[in-house]
């Protein structure tokens, strides 16, 4: 499990901390020599605190602490983990660079402490380069301008006497190309250093150079009739390539100067050859603005062009894209076949892209892409292109990809997409749009695109209202058990009941459908699912006391087989309440089985032995197979309501209800059926062998009180007692 | 600017010619006893921000004063400096103090005393430093454990 840890975490030398519920943390992977000198004992004893060791981690454990509790409320569901950054920690044993990552693996809060000096040294070397790079830029720009300034106060002062001696000296060895010319922009005096660049023997024509320039500065950036006719200052760069001379990128900055009428009386070009710092710039651009695993501008360089354009107020639309499950993969396929197929699904997605679109890795298994709405487009348009665009990235993330030992791998998509300005006024705002719509799409069967929309905001506002909301909805006595009835056909008996969780807020009853999911999200189902077998123990004890003996069945969700405790708590209710484990019974979703199959196995087995029973819930809609239940501890089926809903007139319905009810005999499992309301479909079901059902036909969840009255009623009515 | 250098030049009293660019956060102690009490102040040296690094608020949370740091060779420093200023008051009510260091070296071709006065009264003092000579260093720091302990 730690190995898969610190895979997912993408980690080498690292160590990982668990952390305790006494806030204390123990070590489960990396014991490093690194480490003793900064934690400052040795990693013998089981649990550590990590107070007052540095200072750097003590303020980043803050954000940890916060992250870890309350991270839920926050942040959509894909960011898992926070970093710190990179800090320098001085020790006995020198100076060590290290990360922190708070996250959340597995319902575990993990610590991990990086040593990044691999990382530390590779980014200051390019950072080193690139910043005395960018200085050196700057001191260019600084000497361009003292040389302009310079020579307009020569001519201003002698604008009687014509060019002179003066202002020769001043160029003459200036290592920056400098060109007088007139109003006109026809050259006056050019400086040895210009014709170096230009490559240009004294004896060529200096009206040459200009002619040159002109026609870069046309080509390249705009008409020149618009920096000479609107005289203001010019600067930009231009790339000269005239073979044989060697390629060029050229600093030029013109500067008009105006007599004392206000017209301009000279023109002064400036120029230098920026070829090398031009090119060690973008090398190290590269190497600093980039994911090194797939080549795309990375996290840094997509948040500043994503702030350039909302800064100039262009029309944008943000794709936030993540891979479904791809953990799994790296943990299927190994760490470097993953990162193969990562850069087989850019490749394949960057051809789709068109000129302009910003494609950018921000996380391990998340991408974004920008997109710049073309002035005057046509609204409807566009958002048909952003919408193609996103049909068929998730098009072609199902088509199959290959590992290079030739093993075949889909990594399918989903994506959240939003607009500026129509949905946000900044660009943090339209990132976390984007990422609540990808949370949405994440959470959908059925839907692998969302487009953000003020009803998804409101939605996930009344999320986090119900989230809050649910965490005192047991101290405030909110959550009722309501029963159902399971009825056998044959006896006419109600022979068992399942437990049905209700709350009540504020004069509304919430579903269970839209609570239910929230709880799980939010921890807070291990809580509310004890509390709901806690009140079946109780319930069992008033049927007991009115001499009804009824299993119930309590609804038990995928998420509370973290809940280490939980069997212990279950033997402990039982006792309490001196009940009998045969009127227990857990409901468990095919999705259960499906998923993490030992560990389920084993967690059924210590269920079986408490005495509790089991059955399989919504049985059909999942892809449990023959195997899987045949090894398994289960006693019962439940065939989910969908195939009883159309069994009068859908025959695949009707295929898959028989061969439920066939496999449940032969596996001499008892079967219940789902969402019973008619006679035809209890006529099928008697016909077909299922005697035992549920459904409205039989009785709608009522509170416990109705049970039980409604129990003795029935049974008056038998002459029961 | 020299952030680093002036940080080693105060807490090791060492300065060294090459520049070396820093990554993350490094965070140093030394103890200023110039006024009645002594006061341990907790430096934190963070990586310039540029185009390569983006501005972090959370490392300016907990902080009592910040010293923003300029270069007298580089006239461009000083609304680079101004930038984060405003970025940092968004986060923060912590007193700061302005030092243009490298005042060894002779001052930028285009500096402009008359904008640098400008914005000196958003900081509760600036200094000239230089991390090379030392000048003007200690006495920044000792101003800053001052205003710390003041406010």
């Amino acid at each position: 499990m730690h190995a898969s840890l610190i895979q997912t975490l993408g980690l080498i030398n690292c160590a990982v901390f668990q952390r305790q519920e006494d806030q204390r943390f123990t070590l489960l992977e990396g014991n490093h020599d690194w480490l003793k000198p900064l934690f400052e004992y040795e990693i013998t004893v089981d649990t550590y605190t990590l107070e007052d060791k540095s200072i750097f981690l003590d303020d980043f454990m803050i954000d940890a602490v916060d992250f870890w509790e309350n991270s839920k409320a926050k942040k959509s569901c894909n960011d898992n983990q926070i970093k710190s950054g990179i800090w320098t920690e001085i020790t006995d044993g020198g100076e060590l660079y290290l990360e922190a990552i708070a996250a959340i693996i597995d319902r575990q809060q993990i610590l991990v402490i990086n040593n990044v000096a691999e990382y530390y040294s590779q980014q200051k070397e390019t950072l080193q380069i690139a910043r005395e790079l960018l200085i050196s830029n700057d001191e260019i720009v600084e000497r361009h301008d003292y040389l302009s300034e310079r020579i307009r106060s020569i001519l201003i002062e002698t604008a009687q006497s014509g060019l002179g001696l003066p202002l020769h000296q001043a160029i003459k060895h200036a290592d920056i190309g400098v060109i007088i010319t007139n109003e006109n922009v026809e050259s006056l005096e050019i400086n040895p250093a210009a014709r170096d660049i230009f490559d240009c023997s004294k004896s060529k024509s200096e009206k040459n150079i200009l002619v040159i320039i002109e026609s870069l500065i046309k080509r390249q950036h705009h008409n020149t009739s618009e920096i000479f006719n609107h005289p203001n200052p010019w600067s930009g760069e231009l790339y000269w390539h005239a073979p044989p001379t060697p390629q060029k990128w050229l600093k030029l900055n013109i500067n008009p100067v105006f007599n004392d009428v206000g017209k301009v009386s000279y023109w002064i070009f400036t120029i230098s050859d920026i070829t090398r710092i031009k090119y060690l710039l973008q090398t190290n651009e590269d190497l600093a603005l980039h994911d090194p695993l797939t080549g795309l501008p990375n996290r840094q360089y997509f948040w500043q062009e994503l702030q350039k354009q909302i800064k100039k107020r262009q029309a944008v639309t943000l794709l936030s894209i993540d891979i479904v499950n791809f953990r799994s993969v790296n943990e299927l396929y190994g760490y470097l076949d993953g990162d193969e197929l990562l850069n087989q699904m850019v490749k394949r997605t960057s051809a789709i892209l068109t000129n302009g679109d910003f494609m950018t890795r921000v996380g391990a298994d998340e991408f974004m892409i920008l997109r710049r709405r073309p002035k005057g487009s046509n609204e409807n348009e566009y958002e048909q292109s952003i919408l193609r665009l996103s049909d068929e990235i998730v098009s072609m993330s199902k088509q199959a990809l290959f590992t290079k030992s030739d093993r075949k791998c889909v990594l399918p998509v989903k994506i959240g997409v939003s607009h500026f300005p129509l949905n946000a006024i900044n660009a943090e705002e339209l990132i976390s749009c984007a990422d609540l719509a990808l949370a949405s799409a994440k959470k959908s069967m059925s839907k692998d695109i969302v487009v953000y929309s003020e009803k998804l905001k409101q939605a996930s506002q009344r999320r986090l209202f119900l989230e809050n909301a649910l965490k005192n909805a047991i101290e405030q006595n909110q959550l009722e058990v309501f029963l159902q009835p399971i009825f056998d056909i044959e006896s006419k008996e109600v022979i068992k009941a399942e437990a049905l969780l209700r709350w009540h807020l504020n004069g509304e009853t919430i579903s269970p459908v839209e609570f239910i999911p929230i709880a799980e999200r939010s921890d807070l189902i291990n809580t509310i699912g004890r509390w709901v077998f806690a009140t079946v123990c109780d319930i069992q004890v008033r049927l007991s006391e009115q001499g009804v003996k009824l299993p119930i069945t309590v609804n038990f969700s995928p998420k509370q087989i973290y809940d280490l405790h939980l069997i212990n708590f279950f033997r402990h209710q039982i006792e309490e309440h001196h009940i009998d484990p045969d009127l227990l019974e857990l409901e468990v979703t095919e999705g259960v089985l499906i998923n993490n199959y030992n560990k389920v196995k084993l967690f059924l087995e210590e269920i079986k032995d408490t005495g509790i029973h089991i059955s399989v819930d919504d049985f059909g809609t999942g892809y449990c197979s023959l195997s899987y239940l045949k090894h398994l501890p289960i006693d019962t089926l439940k065939i989910d309501r969908s195939f009883i809903e159309d069994i009068d007139d859908n025959e695949d319905d009707r295929a898959i209800v028989n061969a439920i009810i066939a496999m449940a005999h032969s596996l001499n499992l008892s079967v219940i059926a789902e969402g019973v309301e008619t006679q035809a479909q209890q006529q099928y079901l008697i016909d077909h062998k299922c005697h035992i059902a549920q459904g409205f036909m039989y009785g709608r969840p009522m509170p416990v009180t109705d049970f039980i009255a409604n129990i003795q009623n029935n049974n008056q009515h038998q002459g029961k007692h | 600017m020299g952030k680093t250098s002036l940080i080693k030049q105060f807490v090791e009293g060492i300065f060294s010619e090459k520049y070396l660019t820093s990554i993350g956060v490094k965070v140093d102690k030394k103890i200023v006893s110039g006024g009645y009490t002594p006061v341990q102040l907790l430096l934190w040296d963070l990586e310039g921000v540029d185009r390569y690094t983006g501005f972090n608020p959370r490392y300016l949370r907990g902080c009592s004063g910040i010293i923003f740091v300029a270069d007298t060779s580089r006239f461009a420093s000083i609304p680079e400096v101004m930038e984060l200023h405003d970025l940092a008051s968004e986060h923060t009510d912590a007193p700061s103090i302005l030092a243009i260091n490298k005042s060894d070296l002779a001052p930028s071709i285009n500096w402009c005393e008359d904008t640098v006065s400008k914005h000196t009264a958003c900081f509760k003092k600036t200094f000239r430093t230089s991390a090379k000579t030392g000048s003007q260093v200690n006495a920044m720091f000792e101003a800053m454990s001052q205003i710390v302990t003041m406010e």
